[in-house]
């Protein structure tokens, strides 16, 4: 009898990654575009089907990791401040008259 | 005197109408999730608070009648406010555009404001003290929002005190983003 060659973690967290895994319950919609997720213990997930890998399928098992990036998160704030910025200073103060 | 008012999240706006002829009209439109409120003056001319979360916005407000915007306004940075909005900016070109200025790390919401700069529309922003402005003999007024609520970077702003001032009536209505009076 072979046992499996390695334990699969329904959660696995380290540092700011996250590794989930899933389970494929059913596909629904008008044109059963939104797959549903299920966690392990439950949680469900809407999903948009192209989002996932080409042939995956209902009761497929799928791991998905999330990770914190902080770096692009500094990225994007620092880009928005800079074109709000940029408005800001166009904007002369005052009531506006429409 | 009629008067309007708009509350919203990272900053709160009142309308006031001045004394004219005709009657403004506020409607609150099914955008599902989220909001998108139409007000017209008697003049004719229009101000859309939120746009809802997708593009059926455009299509709903053609349906109404509507042909030109003169004040576009994005009450927070969460896309069942403003997910229609660039497609309202690119079928109607508001005349003025009033941002919130919370900042807010989504590149769909970067997207957003990239879409009003390169647009060259005219830009508002709230501001520390009140701010009027005129829709045709409709008053609003850009009501100021807490300090704490302004220094909240990204996230979900407390509920909003209920103030006698801000309180809507016949004259009056507030609008105050995702809390209703």
């Amino acid at each position: 009898m072979h046992r499996s060659r390695r334990a699969i973690s329904p959660t696995f967290t380290w540092g700011s990654t996250m590794k989930i895994r899933l389970s494929i319950d059913r596909f629904e919609g008008d044109r059963k575009q939104i797959a549903v997720l299920l966690t392990d213990d439950g949680e469900q997930i809407n999903w948009p089907k192209k989002l996932l890998p080409r042939g995956t399928k209902a009761g497929d098992i799928l791991t998905l990791i999330l990770d914190r990036d902080a770096e692009a998160t500094r990225q994007v704030a620092e880009q928005t401040r800079k074109v709000q910025d940029e408005l800001k200073e166009t904007d002369k103060g005052g009531d506006i008259k429409l | 005197m009629r008067s309007l008012g708009l509350f919203l999240l990272a900053f709160e706006f009142l309308v006031l109408p001045v004394q004219g002829q005709g009657t403004a009209v506020v409607e609150f439109l099914d955008v599902g999730q989220g909001d998108a409120i139409l007000i017209r003056s008697p003049e004719g001319k229009a101000a859309l608070i939120d746009a809802g979360p997708s593009k059926e916005i455009v299509p709903e407000l053609k349906r109404l009648g509507i042909k030109s915007i003169d004040l576009a306004v994005v009450s927070h940075h969460h896309t069942d406010h403003y997910g229609g909005m660039d497609d309202v900016i690119r079928a109607f070109h508001p005349r003025v555009f009033l941002d919130n200025g919370s900042s807010h790390t989504t590149p769909n919401y970067l997207k957003l404001l990239r879409l009003v700069r390169d647009s060259g529309m005219r830009v508002i922003f709230a501001g520390e003290a009140s701010r009027k402005i005129e829709l045709g003999s409709v008053s609003l007024t850009v009501l100021p929002q807490p300090v704490q609520k302004r220094e909240t970077l990204g996230g979900e702003a407390g509920p909003l005190e209920r103030r006698g001032c801000y309180a809507p009536s016949s004259d009056c209505t507030v609008f105050r983003g995702n809390y209703c009076l």
